[in-house]
């Protein structure tokens, strides 16, 4: 021990010498004094007669408890996670005044409603996901309003999409959903339009654009899919007449420049006309989607009956963006038909559209759409729509 | 009707009411949201399972951001955002973070891979229009951003960010927009990461490296007092300048030690953190220390500053506490400090 205790002095030393032929060095290292071997041991277990105190346990169910508000030190006590852990909630306003050239109506529907989202999570991992959207919507004489509304100047409580999506399966294993979704087919599955102008073929080719009930979805390799079974009803649960609606899609990567995708539909959906009763409608549709700088092209096709009709859909949509697409511009034309004992009953609409988005909070839009050729009785003409949307 | 009509308000009154408790957020409608997935599972093919971290990516981000870098995130990036921690059973093996970046071309959507000390590990596009994209999707351009950290892909990039710096990134003329586009994302991803999830990653990263030092450990201890007043005492006069100044490099009131236990209940080894600082340089150290007291191994978070003081730190490595009297270098004496300190904390030597 006295031999070492001598030897280290000079070591520091030694250390010195060393300081400008090292970047990564003491500055001016010399012994103080005051160090020993002794010292050197009291730092050890045996030293000080106390070692350093063992902690607590440090696992990954810290992470329940971290938030930017708290300190790790402190995880270990503090509560167990809030049920607002993981969420996502937002309240959303909109109103969407409109004009028809077809039949003179001046009018506007208004939605305020919530958009929450949340991850369910535990030690192995997330488990579920909910997404519930309810909407109080007022409508007074809006153009296409949903079909739920009993007249033209009607409250209704709308759910666009609110269900619970179980993914505990994981690695690329199938998740079962269940609750109200749309319904699985073509581009809507692909393109978010809940809460906008832009729409796609539901409403007109099913008579509905979500509904209640259950789906099998995932993605395996580059292979995206959604199976659904529903009630047929639309916004809400109706135990008259046994609607249903199966359908499903299957389709490439939406993450890619180009994306395919086949869709079938078949099912008796609940009519809103005075008569009641079901519609049985079948379908089988394609679409494709090709992105290629600014523009996005999209196209989707579909047909098959509509009872004993026989009928068809034909969308061809191309979008144009600015560079942090925060204005949105689109064209989409949309050919459908039904032949019917007479012959064929066609109708031809055009929709040219813009989206503006200037802050995270504000979205205007506005849609021009015009009937070229219109269906059965129903008159030419235009129809103007905007909305103003504000989410916070 | 009269009734009808308030029982619908009636029940959404209540669903806003409970919602005003909940913290805000607001952004794309939320039906649009989808994980990952996929690429989670690619990044990490022995992931069994991943958490999401929802976190608020706010203006406080926004400037940190606009502080480190020449640019920040833009308006739409704002909001509630996931972090993805996927996990071997309990052990966390890395992150994933999706931004947005925009181009001429539209917003591409890049997801990334990064190792829990915020290295870029890999990426793949969830959406992206530009013709160059197969581009920098192949392995010549990947490599070039693999095993990168902040300030080595910030030297990437001209001063303003905005362009390519001259002969620090190989990619064909034409491709060179998209692939300064590419190296802002992955910058934003790692300074956003880093600040909005904070006290995740003091959560993760230790784990992480525990897991890395040691794979047969089965439990984690934080030894919540590794200095005593005592101990802080005796290294302050022990690494005592001729001016009176600690020589020490340490930042001794971050110091952070973790025990490994393993199956057996024995110790398997240590883990300790220590910000370390010396002229200007400021770096988070990483200490590997078998339960024997030798170095096995010492690892800069997010990068060396400088390949010497890689070299100087390296050359620690294999450094056993009954050596520690031979230490000359900064980076030695720094060695010597955490193997006195694993020492008390329990190491058999």
């Amino acid at each position: 021990m006295r031999q070492m205790n001598s030897y280290w002095p000079l070591l520091l030393v030694a250390v010195a010498m060393f300081c400008d032929a090292l970047p990564i060095v003491a500055q001016e290292p010399k012994a103080s004094q005051e160090l020993t071997l002794d010292a050197l041991d009291s730092l050890g277990k045996t030293g000080d007669g106390k070692a350093a105190k063992s902690g607590s346990e440090f696992s990954l169910s810290l992470l329940d408890q971290a938030s930017s508000q708290s300190e790790v030190s402190n995880l270990a006590e503090s509560s167990q996670p809030l049920w607002t852990d993981n969420l996502r909630f937002t309240v959303d306003l909109a109103y969407r005044p409109s004009f028809s050239g077809r039949d003179g109506t001046i009018g506007g529907v208004g939605f305020a409603g919530i958009d929450l989202h949340k991850i369910f999570t535990d030690k192995e991992g997330d488990w579920g996901t909910l997404t519930l959207q309810t909407y109080l919507s007022r409508n007074d004489n809006g153009a296409e309003p949903q079909p739920d509304f009993e007249d033209n100047s009607d409250f209704e409580l709308v759910n666009r999409i609110t269900n619970f999506n179980y993914t505990r399966h994981g690695k690329g294993k199938t998740n079962f959903r269940i609750g109200h979704f749309e319904v699985p087919f073509g581009l809507e599955q692909i393109v978010n339009t809940n809460g906008t102008l832009r729409d796609y073929t539901h409403e007109q080719n099913f008579g509905l654009k979500s509904d209640w009930g259950v789906t099998f979805n995932g993605e395996a390799n580059d292979v995206e899919y959604e199976l659904g079974l529903s009630r047929g009803s639309g916004n809400v649960w109706r135990r008259r007449d046994d609607p249903f609606i199966v359908a499903g899609r299957i389709g490439s990567s939406r993450e890619q420049p180009v994306v395919l995708g086949i869709s079938v539909f078949h099912g008796d959906v609940l009519s809103f006309a005075p008569a009641g009763g079901t519609v049985e409608r079948s379908r089988v549709g394609a679409d494709f989607t090709f992105a290629d700088e600014k523009l996005i092209w999209m196209a989707e096709v579909s047909a098959g009956f509509e009872d004993k009709d026989r009928a068809y859909t034909a969308l061809l949509e191309v979008d144009w963006t600015d560079s942090n697409e925060s204005l949105l511009v689109y064209n989409q034309t949309v050919l459908r038909g039904f032949g019917r004992v007479a012959g064929w009953d066609n109708e031809l609409r055009n929709s040219l559209g813009v989206r503006w988005t200037p802050d995270q909070h504000w979205t205007a839009s506005g849609q021009f759409s015009h009937f070229l050729d219109p269906l059965g009785s129903q008159s030419r003409g235009s129809v103007l729509e905007f909305q103003i949307r504000y989410r916070f | 009707m009269f009734q009808r009509q308030s029982e619908i308000l009636v029940a959404f009154l209540i669903l806003l009411v409970t919602g005003v408790t909940i913290k805000e957020s607001y952004g794309q409608a939320y039906c649009a949201l989808r994980d990952p997935t996929k690429r989670i599972y690619e990044f990490y093919p022995d992931a069994t399972s991943y958490r999401s971290l929802v976190r608020t990516v706010d203006q406080e981000v926004r400037q940190y951001v606009s502080g480190k870098l020449p640019f920040t995130i833009h308006f739409n990036e704002l909001g509630r955002h996931t972090l993805y921690l996927p996990v071997n059973g309990d052990r966390p093996i890395g992150l994933v973070h999706a931004r947005s970046e925009a181009g001429n071309w539209g917003l591409s959507e890049i997801v990334w891979s990064l190792s829990p000390d915020l290295v870029v590990e890999d990426f793949q596009f969830q959406r992206c229009r530009s013709r160059k994209r197969s581009v920098v999707e192949k392995d010549a351009f990947k490599k070039q951003l693999i095993g990168k950290d902040f300030q080595q892909l910030k030297a990437m990039l001209s001063e303003d960010g905005r362009t390519l710096s001259n002969g620090k990134v190989t990619v064909a003329a034409d491709a060179q927009e998209m692939a300064a586009t590419v190296i802002r994302s992955a910058l934003k991803t790692i300074a956003v990461t880093e600040f909005t999830w904070k006290q995740e990653l003091k959560v993760i990263q230790p784990l992480h490296h525990v897991n890395q030092a040691f794979p047969n450990n089965v439990r984690i201890e934080k030894i919540s007092q590794p200095y005593s007043a005592a101990v802080i005492e005796t290294f302050q006069s022990a690494f005592k300048t001729s001016s009176g100044k600690d020589s020490s490099s340490i930042k001794r009131s971050s110091v952070e030690v973790y025990k490994s236990i393993a199956a057996d209940e024995s110790e398997a080894g240590f883990v300790v953190k220590t910000p370390w600082e010396m002229d200007g340089t400021n770096i988070k150290l990483w200490w590997y220390v078998r339960n024997d007291g030798v170095i096995s191994a010492v690892k800069s978070q997010g990068g060396w500053p400088t390949p010497e003081t890689q070299k100087a730190f390296e050359s620690v490595v294999g450094l056993a506490t009954d050596k520690i009297r031979n230490c000359s270098s900064a980076a030695e004496i720094a060695g010597a400090e955490v193997l006195l300190l694993v020492r008390r904390s329990g190491a058999k030597k």
